[in-house]
């Protein structure tokens, strides 16, 4: 425990430097605008920004990615709240009863509410991965490539069918970008794969050109093709006093802590981000105020804003934890974040915290500070950020798709990078019209060759011999844990889908902005 | 594909009007309410673009029992039955279901196919025209497509944005991009 506090000093000693807090100042500017404006992710604004932070150290643009994984979360329930459209999927919960609370002229407690939620989640979670990561890291220091092949499975087989609306489609995602995965050498025998004589696809396709097709590019497509379909939204003003007051205060602070509670072990989950744990801790105070005198759900419940807020956050925080412990991305935005690392030479994973120790405790000292600056930005300002919704979409969206081209055009300069990015981003606007989640995508890219080359080491090692896969008590309890979600997800689908009605009805609604 | 269902020039104008009151009236084409055809298709394309590549490859040294090839067949497989059961589970799908799933892919065409010939000019003509150029009219694009209807002041939006692009890149980034034409070669 005390290892791991000096460690952190001296991480904030590393962080603390002027460059370092603007930096983390921007990225939580930046996270939070993303955060506000419907359609908008983190996942795709670390995507754009991943190519123009080639020249920066890697701590810096670390922090400042962080800091708009964060800000992300932050921002989103802004618009929910205000205009009852979730800036993204992660604030549908909270629009429930936040948007009821705004209608019933408490916007800006609702605001603050969902503002302090989001710190409490953000600040649990990583004073968690302080203490537990490097434990998990010396625990994954043991895995060999059996129990990287069950992590990668896991992680497949949970975010495509276990968490994806329809498994099918999740899976059809995942077929898509393992196939992504595939094109390039061999990295063990140095065979050219699918690569079709193009000399520029030798290296494979760049992390970057996928991800900001798939997310960018999509993305705009999307809302170009649902021009004219949109329903108007009303921007509620929100007035008053900004402050919780004492009862608010002592209703909000135990929704706070569960919401957290909840959210912490999702991140360590590849559940594909943070919509499900909002949900979960949206339900659980749903049930809790049913048994209470004077139930308020329905009529702007303060801790159906507080819980998931908190829920949010934490998530994101421990998949910060896994990420770096386990090089385990749980979510499209930590994927991308993953991608980022491999750009400095860094690989997340057990020996990142020996090999590159002091980038790491300076990026979770980082995050702390991020926390805080957000909560600062977003307590007192949140109604200026929502004046932010008033920009005209079309140049938001004309200005995201020149950044996307200027990307992926900064990467290479190759004319092969352009074409797969108009190809992918076709495919992943066909993906989006039909309901087919994206986040699958980017998880198959980042962990396929993983999953690929654990396999065939493993195959290698053990003489062929496929039992070698759970030989060991690692993957046996991963493939455990996969055959229980297997089977939670056939019970849940077998199920009259009576009490989960109304929630997958806004999903459905507002899965036009659904991503993490 | 040809998308015959809906006519572009036949879309309410982009603002605020109570969207889809008077869909149900309008008969169904082969393509409504069954958008998984096209990922079937792609997913199918992607089989066959790994099964052919499989086949023809070249592979160098022993790469083991699975070797560089093994990963493909299995991706090729996934991909094939996970297609064949969505375009099959598009083909079955009742009218009523069709309907309401038509609803909700209504999407305005000719906006899209803007938007992506933007996209697609910039991605051809960068190298020959420039960054300037290219950048202004993808922008000009983008923002029609998405219902601006003020080319000339999307041009000029657009515009203001390349150049200050180009000089923060170039200028700070070292990172240069294309003049093309108005090099001055």
């Amino acid at each position: 425990m005390m290892d791991q506090l000096t460690h952190l000093m001296g991480g904030f000693g590393d962080v603390l430097t002027p460059m370092n807090l603007l930096w983390i100042t921007l990225g939580a500017f930046l996270g939070t605008a993303v955060g506000v404006m419907p359609g908008l992710g983190s996942a795709m604004a670390v995507a754009l920004l991943l190519p123009m932070t080639f020249t920066l150290d890697p701590l810096a643009a670390l922090i400042l990615f962080s800091g708009v994984y964060f800000g992300g979360l932050f921002g989103d329930s802004t618009a929910g709240i205000l205009m009852n459209t979730p800036g993204n999927s992660t604030a549908i919960a909270t629009t429930f009863e936040g948007h009821a609370m705004a209608r019933a002229g408490r916007a800006p407690q609702a605001l603050a509410t969902s503002a302090i939620g989001a710190f409490t989640g953000g600040v649990l979670a990583t004073t968690l991965v302080v203490f537990f990561a490097p434990t998990m890291a010396d625990l994954a220091t043991k895995f060999g490539p059996g129990e990287y092949f069950a992590l990668a499975l896991f992680a497949f087989v949970a975010i495509s069918a276990i968490v994806s609306e329809s498994p099918l489609k999740g899976l059809a995602a995942l077929a898509i970008g393992l196939a992504l995965a595939l094109v390039g050498t061999d990295q063990s025998t140095g065979t050219a794969r699918f690569t079709f004589e193009v000399p520029a696809l030798f290296d494979g396709i760049s992390i970057v050109v996928i991800t900001v097709a798939v997310l960018a590019v999509g993305e705009v497509l999307h809302s170009a093709g649902r021009v004219g379909h949109r329903g108007a939204h009303e921007l509620v003003r929100s007035k008053g006093r900004p402050w919780l007051s004492g009862p608010e205060f002592r209703a909000a602070l135990p929704a706070w802590l569960r919401g957290a509670g909840i959210g912490v072990p999702f991140g360590i989950i590849p559940a594909g981000g943070a919509e499900v744990p909002t949900f979960l801790a949206y339900s659980t105070e749903r049930q809790l105020d049913r048994r209470r005198r004077k139930p308020m759900f329905g009529k702007g419940a303060i801790q159906g804003v507080a819980a998931p807020e908190a829920a949010g956050n934490a998530t994101a925080g421990s998949a910060m934890g896994a990420l770096l412990s386990l090089g385990l991305p749980t979510s499209a935005t930590a994927a991308v974040l993953l991608a980022a690392f491999q750009q400095y030479g860094m690989q997340p994973g057990p020996l990142l915290f020996e090999r590159n120790g002091a980038i790491v405790w300076a990026l979770l000292a980082g995050l702390l500070l991020a926390t805080v600056v957000l909560l600062i930005i977003n307590l007192p300002f949140a109604p200026l950020w929502a004046k932010l919704l008033l920009l005209p979409q079309s140049y938001l969206y004309a200005g995201i798709t020149v950044f996307a081209c200027l990307g992926v055009y900064a990467t290479g300069a190759s004319k092969t990078d352009l074409a797969i990015m108009c190809v992918l981003g076709a495919v992943a606007f066909a993906m989006r019209r039909t309901g087919v989640p994206l986040a699958p995508v980017l998880i198959a890219v980042i962990l396929g060759p993983l999953a690929e080359y654990s396999l065939r080491d493993a195959m290698a090692n053990s003489g062929n011999d496929p039992l070698t896969l759970v030989s060991s008590p690692i993957t046996l309890s991963l493939y455990a844990l996969l055959l229980l979600g297997l089977v939670w997800t056939v019970w849940r689908r077998l199920r009259p889908a009576a009490p989960a009605a109304v929630e997958e009805e806004h999903e459905e609604e507002t899965s036009g902005s659904g991503r993490t | 594909m040809s998308h015959t269902r809906l006519d572009p020039a036949a879309e309410p104008p982009p603002a605020g009007r109570p969207p889809e009151t008077e869909e149900p009236t309008s008969p169904l084409s082969f393509w409504d309410g069954r958008g998984e055809l096209v990922i079937g298709a792609i997913l199918l394309v992607v089989a066959t673009v790994l099964v052919t590549g499989n086949l023809g490859m070249n592979v160098i040294g022993d790469g083991g029992l699975l070797g560089p090839q093994g990963f493909g067949w299995f991706v090729a497989a996934l991909a094939t039955v996970v297609g064949v059961l969505l375009t099959v589970a598009a083909l079955r799908r009742s009218p009523e279901q069709r309907r309401s799933m038509a609803a909700r892919e209504r999407t305005n065409w000719r906006a899209v196919g803007l938007v992506m010939l933007g996209i697609i000019a910039f991605s051809a003509l960068i190298d020959i025209v420039g960054w300037l150029i290219m950048a202004t009219v993808m922008f000009a694009a983008v923002a029609t497509g998405l219902g601006n209807r003020n080319v000339v002041r999307n041009l000029a939006v657009g515009f203001v944005m390349a150049a200050v692009i180009q000089i923060v890149f170039s200028g700070m980034l070292d990172l240069n991009l294309p003049s093309g034409l108005l090099g001055g070669r």
